[in-house]
């Protein structure tokens, strides 16, 4: 075989790779559209105001908090609002270096507390354990640093609550939200866990603890990142669900049975993507062990979070999440292909090892071969753009499809200058945007290979919208 | 790309797919806006509709004579019945005659009995509701055949409907449906009997006490709550004597409130299964004397936590001994854990 057509056979294999990927991702979009149309039917209850009836299995929420003091007090404010009839919060100061442990202190008036704490999951030590004198439900574990793994493990040791709900320090949640994302728990016995939609605060009105006025982030880097979560959570949660085959529940928002967590083992420490990796391995689990169970998305049960406005802490994130994956599904490979795996092993963990794990090494290979090809006369400039218009073509049908899914369930975007914000960030998310997040995936991705040690970076947040201001 | 590829038909293939899709793109852009000027369309008519009937709608509550009402037009009887429920449910006590009056006059049940079928599952909910409020014994059978509808909300709304309709007679048709809507959480089926009294619910539970399979049984369990002592109580002796299953024990051990028994919680509290002995030792402190504080002295060092929680909690119920007394229990105890339980629970401030 000549060079020259070993070099068009390469990109005759991009473009199919291309194509495949998005008819996957078409696939999932084309089941999200039919699960809104029974979301509708099964929230139609919603409407008319909420009779609690006592009988609802109380909640624990699990709070990490690591280096947290511009947002804690205020995450805080707005958790203990939230509409449920009995929760709990056990917030974890997980060996921060700056005063979280002590705005927790002066905001809430903790006091030392004896409590008689059981080790179901092994954790760092644990420095002290206090109780709010004015709310007595809010309890704050100080230990030493052990990551975001052990803080959650540590919590869940503390939960008496047979449902335990992780809520990230700097999310917001929307005053109903725990009523709704527990909703499936309380119908069916065998769902294990639930996951809600997490969306972008940038740009939203906080007011006393919760989202008064939905915008558009000012950057365009959040809003492309806001075009993102709309494809993950609208078709990427919602297509997956109806096949027990979600396989990531947000570390910023989700609800577990705790006695699934325990026996699972917890939070996996070594890892640094530990919310979807404690998902892959209850599916391994359950459906090894042939236990029934479902794992499940509620799309309207809304948590508000911050995304990264700079280059720098979008790179950390984005790495992060990359390792995350790769670890989730290295530590999980039992499920794929496995004779019991079902949709998860035989669907769901396929599909994120070969247009995810793998995504960014085909796109970036593919841009560097066609670039090479190109140099070498292989093939020819035009070539390369057709390249780019498929590829380009499908991203923004994919994109906007979420944007028709968004328009069906939430329409928080009904502005004509939001219509138009958010066209234009998906057309430059394919221009440099989509690019630069695969190189860095493609970096995480040798990062793992060569068995470097992860970092979780900084996080930096601006939080400004907590403060009531324009983020 | 087989031995002689064609270059022109790779652009020509990838040229055709991108093209495509953006086509399809803009098709769906397309679709984004009149689906959203449909809903804008749809919004404002609401607003408009709110801004004239809710004053109207909060008159009625408050019992005051209705006024000369607009015309209410077809596609506002959703909004009206969902304005008027929302108003209805909100409120306690009897101002409820005026907002019923107000329904008459629009003929909120002709409107309703017509949209029990509609595609939209808010309108059948809200209609359901509606006749419920109206409490007309002729629509009992008409509201019964959605008992069965698969979908939840829909399914209880009808419940909730028969039972506000005629209470003893909504039991009958409602105790078969317990039993087979597993998708009926029990939290919101408690909700629904606690509004309409669950008094011939828990006839039928006691009834159908001996012939519950033990997954059954420990569904039903937490409607126990609901019921007087009397028939409680025949629930609890009734599995506390014969139940093996130690889930179902545990949950009769949750209700047990008659002293008369102690003996069999005392017994229990020895069980192997700790779900069981933790639930035995809170209904001791619920029902126990000083004679049993050396009992749960001893459940004090369970190896369980939850077991040792319970009795800490049940010492300091107010039956063993005032605060001191059990603070200087936890003074002369050796065992490290039950001593760390206790002033945990004394830290607690007891329950």
């Amino acid at each position: 075989m000549s060079l020259h057509a070993a070099l068009e056979g390469a990109q005759w294999f991009f473009l199919a790779y291309v194509v495949l990927l998005h008819l996957a991702y078409f696939a999932l979009d084309a089941v999200s559209i039919h699960v809104i149309g029974r979301e509708v039917e099964a929230t139609a209850g919603n409407v008319l105001p909420v009779a609690f009836s006592g009988l609802e299995p109380p909640i624990t929420l699990l709070v990490p908090a690591y280096n947290e003091e511009a947002t804690i007090a205020a995450s805080l404010w707005s958790l203990l609002q939230l509409e449920y009839p009995s929760f709990e919060i056990v917030v974890v100061n997980d060996g921060s270096k700056d005063r979280t442990l002590q705005v927790l202190v002066e905001e809430f008036g903790l006091e030392p507390f004896p409590e008689a704490y059981r080790v179901s999951i092994p954790t760092r030590p644990v420095r002290a354990i206090y109780r709010a004198a004015r709310f007595p439900t809010l309890r704050v574990i100080d230990k030493e640093n052990g990551g975001k793994a052990d803080a959650l493990n540590a919590a869940a040791n503390a939960s008496r609550c047979p449902l335990v709900c992780v809520v990230d320090a700097d999310s917001v949640l929307q005053r109903d939200s725990l009523q709704r994302i527990v909703r499936p728990l309380l119908e069916d016995a065998t769902v294990v866990a639930a996951g809600g939609t997490i969306r972008l605060a940038n740009g939203c009105r906080v007011s006393e603890g919760f989202v008064e006025q939905v915008d558009l982030p000012r950057s365009w880097l959040a809003r492309i990142q806001e075009v993102e979560y709309l494809r993950a959570f609208l078709f990427g949660r919602m297509g997956w669900s109806p096949m027990n085959a979600l396989l990531i529940i947000s570390g910023a928002f989700g609800v577990f049975r705790k006695q699934a967590l325990v026996e699972a083992g917890g939070y996996r420490t070594a890892t640094i993507g530990e919310d979807m990796e404690l998902v892959v391995r209850l599916h391994r689990l359950h459906r090894l062990q042939g236990k029934p169970y479902k794992i499940v998305y509620v799309p309207d049960p809304l948590c508000w979070t911050e995304a990264p406005e700079s280059l720098k802490v979008l790179r950390g994130q984005r790495i992060r999440w990359q390792r995350g994956l790769l670890e989730s599904l290295a530590a999980n490979r039992g499920l794929l292909f496995h004779p019991r795996g079902g949709a998860p092993g035989w669907l769901a963990f396929p599909v994120m090892l070969l247009f995810e794990a793998v995504g960014p090494v085909v796109e970036m290979a593919g841009w560097v071969l066609s670039v090479v090809a190109v140099l070498l006369g292989g093939i020819s400039w035009h070539a390369v753009a057709a390249l780019l218009a498929a590829a380009l073509g499908l991203s923004v049908l994919l994109s906007v499809s979420a944007l028709l899914l968004e328009e069906m369930s939430f329409h928080f975007y009904e502005r004509p200058r939001q219509s138009l914000v958010l066209l234009a960030a998906i057309a430059l998310e394919n221009l440099g945007y989509r690019q630069l997040t695969a190189w860095w995936r493609l970096q995480a991705i040798v990062q793992w290979a060569s068995r470097r040690k992860a970092r979780w970076g900084t996080m930096e947040r601006t939080a400004a919208w907590q403060q009531g201001k324009k983020g | 790309m087989g031995s002689a590829p064609d270059p022109e038909l790779l652009v020509r293939v990838a040229l055709a797919i991108g093209l495509t899709s953006l086509v399809l793109a803009a098709g769906t852009v397309l679709q984004i806006l009149a689906m959203r000027r449909r809903r804008l369309r749809r919004q404002a008519r609401v607003d408009r509709f709110l801004e004239v009937w809710r004053p109207r709608v909060y008159e009625a509550a408050l019992g005051e004579p209705p006024r000369v009402l607009p015309p209410l037009a077809a596609e506002d009887d959703v909004t009206f019945l969902l304005l008027w429920n929302q108003v209805q449910e909100g409120l306690r006590g009897p101002p409820r005659a005026g907002l019923n009056q107000l329904a008459r006059m629009v003929g909120a049940r002709v409107i309703a009995l017509r949209r029990l079928d509609a595609a939209d599952p808010t309108a059948r909910l809200l209609a359901l509701r509606t006749l419920g409020h109206f409490g007309e014994l002729e629509d009992f059978w008409r509201v019964a055949a959605y008992l069965d509808d698969r979908s939840v909300p829909i399914g209880l709304a009808a419940a909730r409907a028969l039972a506000h309709i005629d209470p003893a007679r909504a039991a009958d048709v409602i105790w078969p449906r317990l039993l087979l809507r597993r998708d009926w959480p029990m939290a919101q089926v408690a909700s629904m009997l606690r509004e309409v009294h669950a008094t011939a619910i828990g006839a039928a539970l006691v009834r159908s006490l001996p012939d519950l399979a033990p997954p059954e049984l420990q569904r039903l369990l937490p409607l126990v709550a609901l019921m007087d002592d009397a028939r409680a109580d025949v629930v609890v002796s009734t599995l506390l004597a014969t139940s093996e299953d130690p889930d179902n024990l545990a949950g009769a051990l949750r209700h047990a409130r008659s002293p008369a028994l102690l003996d069999d919680v005392i017994r229990l509290a020895a069980h192997p299964a700790w779900p069981v002995r933790t639930q035995a030792a809170a209904a001791l402190g619920r029902l126990g004397g000083p004679p049993e504080r050396a009992l749960l002295t001893r459940l004090l060092g369970d190896k369980q936590w939850w077991v040792r929680y319970r009795a800490a909690q049940a010492l300091l119920a107010g039956r063993f001994g005032g605060r001191e007394e059990v603070a200087a229990l936890a003074g002369g105890l050796t065992d490290r854990f039950a001593r760390d339980m206790l002033a945990h629970a004394l830290a607690e401030g007891g329950r």
